[in-house]
Order: C-alpha cells, then sequence, then structure tokens
C-alpha cells in the first residue's frame, strides 16, 4: 500500500470518525433537548397574579404566599393548569401550627375530595387518595418524621410518574408510593392551609 | 420656691390628666341616618344635631363613625360632613368620617367606576385613577375643613366576602395598600378601620391602621366568650386603640338578650379594649326589614328607644354611662 493510498485511507477514516462523532454530538443535542425537564409553571410569588385564586386571608406580599391566621382552612388554587406526569417542587416557610394543623399539596386535583393530598403534620408526612368524600380517604403511604413539619423552612418535590408517587423533603427521598387504583392521571393543583400560618417562596411544576 | 414648684406640681398633675385619652363610647352611623345597611337613603332622614344630642343625653357617648357610602355626590356629602362636625364639636363628640366603597351615587352616574360583577351592591373599583381621585378628594375636602383626628375605612367585607361569594373581585393585598396610601396622604389624620372582621386581624393592609373598630357579632351571637377574648387580644397587639361593636341583635330580627352585651363588655375591657361601640346601621336596617320598626323616629321623638329590643340597647346605654362614669 502506498503512501498516498494509506494518506487516503486515513483521512477517509478520520473524516468518518468525525461525522460519527458529530452524529453522536447531534444526537446527543436532540436527546438532551427532549429529555430535559420543560418548567410547565413558576411562581415566586414577587407579585400576585390571577393564575391563583386566594382565599381569604391568603396574601401575597414581600416575595411570599402568606397566611397568618390559624384555625380556618385556606385553599389557593392553581388556576386553568391541569399536568400528567410532572415534578411539583417549592419551598415554604412554617411559622406556627394550630390545634388541627396541616399544610396539603393538592395534585392531580379535580376538586377537594377527587384528588391526591399530599400532607405535612407536625409529626410527619402523608399522602391520601380521596374518591368523592371525606371518608372516602386512603392513606396510600406516610412517613412519621417530626423534622418534616419542624418550624422555619422546607423545600419538597413530589415526582409524578403515572401512578407511582415519590416525595421529597430538604433534598432527600422521604415517600415512595403507588396508587393500585389507578384513579387520578390527571389534574391540577391546589395548596391547603389548614390551621397553619406559613408562607410559600416558590412553587414550580416540571415535566418529568 | 417652694410654693411655686407645688403649683407647677399641680399644673403638671391637672395638664397629664386633661390629656388622658378617654375610654371610646362610640356608635356608628349612616351619613344620612337612613335605615338601610347599603346606604340608599339619598336624602337626610334625621337632623345630625338631634341624633347627636340624644345619644349624648342619654349614655354620654364621645365617638360618632360617621359612614359614607355614596348616599349622594361627594360635593352634597361633604356638605352634610358639615352638619356632623357641627353636632360633635357642640356636645363633645369626636366625629370620624368613614368611607365605604359601597357607592349608590357613582353606580347612577358613572357605572363605568363600579366593579363590573360587584352584585345587588355595588361598589367602586379602587383600582381606577379617577376612583382614586374621587374619594382622595373628599378625604382632602374633609380634612381641610374638619381637621378630624381619624379617618376611617370600612373594612373591606368586600375584601373577604368577595372570595366567598364569588360576586366581586377579590381586592390584593397591593391594591389595598395603596388605596390606603391615596388616602391616607391625603389627610392628617390618623387611619381608622371598622368593621373589622376577625379573621382580618392577621392581614398585612389592616396593619396600617391605629383604631380598629372589632365586628364582634359572631361570638355575642354564639356566646364564645373565649374567642372574642382572643380576638381582642391579638388586635390590642396589632392597633393603638381596639374597640368593639356591642350587637344587640342577630341579622334575622332576634334579639341577643341584654346580659351578652354586659359580659361582651366585660371581656373587651378585661382583654384590653380602649373602647365601645354600637352599630346603628344594622339595627336600623334589620328593624326596619325584619321588625317593620323605624328606630330613628322611636328614639328620637322622645329621647328613648321603646322598640322590641329596648331591653338590650337599654343595657348598652347603661353600660356606657358606667364607663362614662369611671
Amino acid at each position: 500500500m502506498s503512501r498516498l493510498t494509506r494518506f487516503v485511507k486515513y483521512t477517509e477514516k478520520v473524516v468518518r470518525n468525525s461525522m460519527k462523532r458529530l452524529l453522536v454530538l447531534l444526537l446527543m443535542v436532540v436527546l438532551g433537548v427532549s429529555v430535559s425537564a420543560k418548567v410547565l409553571f413558576q411562581d415566586t410569588f414577587d407579585e400576585e397574579t390571577d393564575d391563583w385564586k386566594l382565599g381569604m386571608t391568603l396574601e401575597v406580599y414581600e416575595g411570599c404566599l402568606n397566611n397568618d391566621t390559624l384555625g380556618l382552612s385556606l385553599d389557593a388554587e392553581l388556576l386553568g393548569e391541569e399536568f400528567e406526569n410532572c415534578v411539583i417542587a417549592g419551598t415554604f416557610q412554617i411559622n406556627e401550627w394550630g390545634k388541627n394543623g396541616a399544610l396539603r399539596i393538592l395534585f392531580r386535583y379535580n376538586s377537594l375530595f377527587e384528588s391526591y393530598w399530599l400532607s405535612f403534620w407536625p409529626t410527619g408526612i402523608g399522602i391520601h387518595r380521596f374518591t368523592g368524600t371525606w371518608e372516602s380517604g386512603t392513606l396510600l403511604g406516610s412517613n412519621d418524621s417530626p423534622a418534616f413539619g419542624a418550624l422555619g423552612t422546607h423545600t419538597f418535590k413530589i415526582e409524578l410518574n403515572d401512578f407511582t408517587f415519590k416525595v421529597f423533603v430538604d433534598g432527600k427521598e422521604v415517600l415512595k408510593v403507588s396508587d393500585s387504583e389507578k384513579e387520578f392521571p390527571v389534574g391540577g393543583l391546589l395548596l391547603r392551609f389548614d390551621d397553619v400560618a406559613l408562607s410559600f417562596d416558590e412553587i414550580s411544576v416540571d415535566s418529568l | 420656691m417652694k410654693r411655686l414648684s407645688i403649683l407647677l406640681l399641680i399644673l403638671f398633675c391637672l395638664g397629664s390628666g386633661s390629656v388622658a385619652e378617654d375610654f371610646r363610647l362610640a356608635f356608628t352611623v349612616d351619613l344620612m341616618v337612613g335605615h338601610h345597611a347599603w346606604f340608599d337613603s339619598p336624602f337626610l332622614v334625621h337632623e345630625p344635631e338631634q341624633v347627636v344630642k340624644t345619644l349624648k343625653d342619654l349614655t354620654g357617648f364621645n365617638t360618632l363613625y360617621v359612614f359614607y357610602g355614596g348616599q349622594v355626590a361627594p360635593e352634597k356629602a361633604i356638605e352634610i360632613f358639615d352638619k356632623w362636625f357641627s353636632a360633635g364639636e357642640k356636645f363633645a363628640v369626636e366625629i370620624i368620617p368613614v368611607l365605604s366603597l359601597i357607592n349608590n351615587y357613582l353606580a347612577r352616574e358613572k357605572p363605568e367606576l363600579i366593579y363590573p360583577n360587584s352584585g345587588p351592591v355595588p361598589k367602586v373599583d379602587l383600582r381606577l385613577d379617577e376612583v382614586k381621585k374621587v374619594y382622595a378628594q373628599i378625604v382632602r375636602e374633609i380634612d381641610s375643613r374638619y381637621a378630624p383626628n381619624y379617618f376611617g375605612i370600612f373594612e373591606f367585607n368586600e375584601f373577604s366576602a368577595a372570595s366567598m361569594t364569588e360576586q366581586y373581585p377579590r381586592i390584593k393585598t397591593t391594591e389595598a395598600l395603596e388605596w390606603i396610601e391615596v388616602l391616607g396622604s391625603s389627610t392628617k389624620a390618623k387611619k381608622a378601620v371598622t368593621f373589622m372582621q376577625p379573621w382580618a386581624v392577621s392581614l398585612r393592609w389592616v396593619k396600617e391602621f391605629n383604631l380598629a373598630s372589632l365586628d364582634t357579632y359572631g361570638f355575642i351571637r354564639d356566646e364564645t366568650w373565649d374567642e372574642l377574648a382572643s380576638y381582642t387580644k391579638k388586635a390590642v397587639n396589632v392597633f393603638k386603640e381596639v374597640d368593639g361593636d356591642l350587637i344587640i341583635l342577630d341579622d334575622y330580627g332576634g334579639e341577643l338578650p341584654a346580659i351578652r352585651q354586659r359580659k361582651a363588655a366585660e371581656i373587651l375591657r378585661q382583654s384590653g379594649a380602649t373602647g365601645f361601640n354600637m352599630d346603628f346601621i344594622i339595627i336600623s336596617h334589620v328593624l326596619w326589614y325584619k321588625r317593620n320598626e323605624d328606630f330613628w323616629t322611636d328614639l328620637l321623638s322622645d329621647g328613648s328607644y321603646d322598640g322590641v329590643f329596648r331591653e338590650s340597647f337599654n343595657e348598652v346605654c347603661q353600660i356606657y354611662r358606667e364607663s362614662g362614669e369611671k
């Protein structure tokens, strides 16, 4: 094989490899774009918008959604949005628990008692499924730890993958449950302040 | 020198006694002395001087909240306020003008200033510049003519009722704060809020006020005395002055027995309230529409109210007289 032939073959290999690399790179970019999470909704509560329907003592000021009143059940309903598989995440600060205190994050919300409830209590967290009435509530799973409901700031994340729900609190996975009944594949989002003084700094919903 | 010192000491004691604030013994009236809670009397039904004199003779009261709810045009309202302030001066009664968002006059004359979905009771859209201008002008006029110590804003019952009835757009915190700023910057008076709902005590925007008149209706109706005490104590921690309504009837025309006003007065005092109030707007409304009674004519004709709720009414008058003597 002459030097010239070897040079040509080498050049062809380099070109072929470069093309391959380019193709792989392009493929990675395409895949990367398609698999990276897409922001479906986000609110940092810098100002009160019409995105939410707020209960009477819920207020947006100083960059937070605030409730300072104990003894009431107050809802912040996200209007006109529905989500399937997604990641709901946020940061909140618990200032005071009332006697019956609970923070609820109702996901795949169709109505108050047609949805899943992630609840934070002073003693831990749990996920319920409601199918029409209060009595229909079924506890899908819970994790008792006062750390989750301790006064102060917490982050949370719920990954909704079909009917398996993973909950992360303060960066750690703390609960994983599945709904064998596969009741609600889609629905909105509602934050419920039950007898708790609390402020939300931010909340977001990303695609899974 | 010794005599001079004693004299100065006596003068100092006398002086400090005279500036000490009295326990506030207040009533709340419609500017027109009408009998409709939504202020639909477009003319003055009774003379302010007669109202103030009668109540003074009966109770020795010292404060009157007078509500403008758009009964007449703003210029006309200011003329009528003149009668109230004159009567107040004559009988040593502090007049607190109060503005409501309810405005039947603007609903007729400038409907574009009314919230499109404000339901059966027309309320001005406080987000609009023209509304701010009209109301700021009312405040400025009253301030320049009468220099009231306090200027009142009707608690945005709308604020809370809005989200419950869905008949009215929610007033956002920033909008409420802006409204208070617009009105507050048009007067040198301190700010009062009335009748403040129990759930409002923790709201950001009510913290702008120096004086709150508490809506105590549910507690007196249900005799939930611990809750009344708790609510009053919370309010006392937020506001410099707090008075509470000694309401005598329920919304449906039933009497709240006299013993309850006595109990409520005791709890309000023990919890740190600095005054009492009694809402004649709701009393005259309920009596007119549920009991076919004309409260004001009854009271003003001979200086005493002799109608179906006289026992509770007289008890409150007695509480006022006793408080005035302390």
